[in-house]
């Protein structure tokens, strides 16, 4: 694809996908600074796939792309609650419940980003987006009983990591 | 705690994205699509994905846009023409050493500043950065000093210095800036200007003591971006660079940058901390004898060894070496902050079997941990269920404490 071609493609998915990404991003991650990383790295997926991104598919790659820029973003960060020195002033200064609900949350938010890869896109539009399962389902590429199944695989799996913090 | 997980979700699903997130999506993206729009492909991905990887991503980045202006370039001289041209501004910031310039974001009032100052092939002597809370609410206000490879972060409200080796990903990074020769991305501008896709216009007051206003427009498919560039005309060099989003014929700033001194002296204290608290700890990562080696150790092994000396290096009171333990804290600090808090370590009860950390992004071990403490005069025992211990960043054979204790 020609480099001003790409550019064009890049400018258009970027306008028509940009606020659909940030919301996605942004409620998979919770916090600003990984936020921006995850951000970063779908920009540049978006960009070393454009050509997929030119079709009817483009949806579909854009979770793809997103999702595993939200994994990658996950696994690259040893900062913040790994790098404090001593003991997070910030937590420390939270309630015990509403520390233990920023814990949790962030716990489901990583195993997310653990999912396999239908699962983590299915539950992320029905749960995070509020989509219906036809609108997944066509997402996803696949029937509607199907994108059911998918969420419903999803939230087993999201049960069985985080067992020991739901109860 | 009883939760389903739906509920959870279904929460995370309700939350609104503040404005400011979203607002970062829209600059970050406009910044993506500049930097690849203005240079050769390799080189502008080079740079992002550098920028990326980089451990202060964003100071590095910042430094990066900073020095374009610094960076010496090829370039055409005047046309000739008594009309001011681009070439002329590009001429000027040959010869710039020095720069302090302040970068403004929408809705802050705080802007970041940057102080930097280059030998004269160009390559970059120090830096200072002065970055708001606003930047990075969860570290708060930082001072940055970077020189010969060494930044070093003064974390403001957590009261620490850290210092990081940055010199590889920083010359790296100083390399690929060299990609951004303000002639290609002026030559960007003029192809994109003649695809209709970015307009230029000059103003050129004939009162010599007012700027020369030069507003580029880049055209997109639903939205125009418009950069105004402010011109000296005595110097030819950049007083101020400002970026709108044009839409629904609306214009929004994204930011803005204004250049406040080209090539004036910058006091050496400058790229200096000073007038730091006296109780300010100092965390020095860039130390080879932090940590313990692994040797043969495996992964678990070295974890617990980490966990058992650090805490029997507390009960003995040799806070150097737990400092060292706790990754380069000076025993000093260390010490301070345990007196501050009363804190005496008198026994390991237990140090359990370590397991990965609760957090996999940290890529460590948490090794569960019971340790006899005196408070006050009180007497009890600390459980830490999850000491966390990792290798140490750039030094992968020597492990350390992480994340508190």
């Amino acid at each position: 694809m020609e480099y001003s071609r790409r550019i064009e493609v890049f400018t258009k998915v970027k306008d028509q996908y940009l606020q659909m990404v940030t919301a996605v991003l942004w409620k998979l991650t919770g916090d600003r600074q990984l936020f921006e990383e995850a951000m970063q790295y779908t920009l540049l997926g978006i960009w070393q796939h454009i050509e997929k991104l030119d079709g009817d598919k483009a949806p579909s790659y854009i979770y793809r792309i997103a999702l595993s820029a939200n994994s990658k973003a996950w696994r690259d960060r040893v900062g913040r609650n790994g790098d404090q020195v001593l003991e997070p002033e910030a937590v420390d200064s939270m309630p015990d419940d509403k520390a233990g609900h920023e814990e949790l949350v962030a716990k489901v938010r990583q195993a997310i980003a653990r999912l396999p890869e239908n699962q983590s896109k299915a539950v992320v539009m029905r749960y995070l987006e509020q989509r219906d399962y036809d609108q997944i389902a066509l997402v996803l590429g696949c029937s509607e009983v199907a994108s059911r199944s998918h969420v419903c695989k999803a939230l087993a799996g999201l049960r069985a990591r985080l067992r020991g913090c739901l109860d | 705690m009883s939760k389903d997980i739906e509920q959870i979700l279904n929460q995370l699903g309700h939350d609104p994205v503040p404005a400011e997130i979203q607002q970062l999506a829209e600059g970050t993206s406009l910044r993506f699509l500049e930097s690849v729009s203005q240079k050769q492909k390799t080189t502008a991905l080079g740079l992002w994905e550098m920028i990326m990887r980089s451990g202060i991503a964003k100071l590095a980045a910042a430094a990066a846009i900073v020095v374009v202006g610094l960076v010496a370039v090829l370039f055409r001289g005047p046309s000739g023409s008594t009309a001011y041209a681009l070439e002329q501004t590009l001429a000027a910031l040959h010869s710039v050493r020095t720069l302090h310039l302040r970068d403004f974001a929408p809705d802050q009032n705080e802007p970041k500043e940057f102080w930097i100052e280059c030998d004269e092939a160009g390559e970059l002597l120090n830096v200072r950065m002065h970055m708001p809370a606003w930047d990075a609410p969860e570290d708060g206000p930082k001072e940055v000093v970077w020189h010969a490879g060494k930044a070093q972060v003064w974390l403001k409200a957590k009261g620490v210095v850290v210092t990081v080796n940055e010199k590889e990903k920083l010359s790296q990074l100083l390399e690929m800036v060299v990609a951004f020769d303000p002639k290609r991305a002026l030559e960007r501008v003029m192809e994109l200007q003649g695809q209709g896709r970015a307009q230029v216009q000059i103003e050129q007051p004939s009162n010599k003591a007012e700027p020369i206003k030069v507003t580029v427009t880049y055209k997109g498919d639903r939205q125009d971006i418009q950069e105004i560039l402010m011109i000296n005309q005595a110097t030819l060099l950049l007083e101020s660079k400002s970026r709108y989003r044009l839409a629904d014929g609306q214009s929004q700033l994204l930011g803005a940058d204004e250049f406040l001194s080209y090539n004036q002296p910058i006091d050496p204290n400058m790229f200096v901390l000073e007038n730091l608290p006296a109780d300010v700890m100092r965390v020095d990562m860039t130390r080879t004898d932090v940590g313990l080696a692994r040797g043969s150790l495996t992964e678990e092994q070295i974890a617990e060894k980490v966990a058992k000396e650090f805490f029997d290096a507390l009960i003995a009171e040799d806070y150097d070496k737990a400092g060292r333990l706790i990754g380069g804290l000076t025993g000093d600090s260390l010490k301070a902050m345990l007196i501050s808090k009363g804190l005496k370590f008198v026994r390991i009860v237990s140090i359990g079997k370590a397991g990965p950390h609760p957090i996999p992004a940290t890529r460590g071990w948490a090794v569960p941990c019971e340790v006899e403490t005196q408070k006050d005069g009180q007497t009890s025992v600390a459980p830490f269920p999850a000491l966390g211990v990792r290798p140490v960043e750039g030094q992968p054979n020597r492990w350390v404490v992480f994340g508190g204790f």
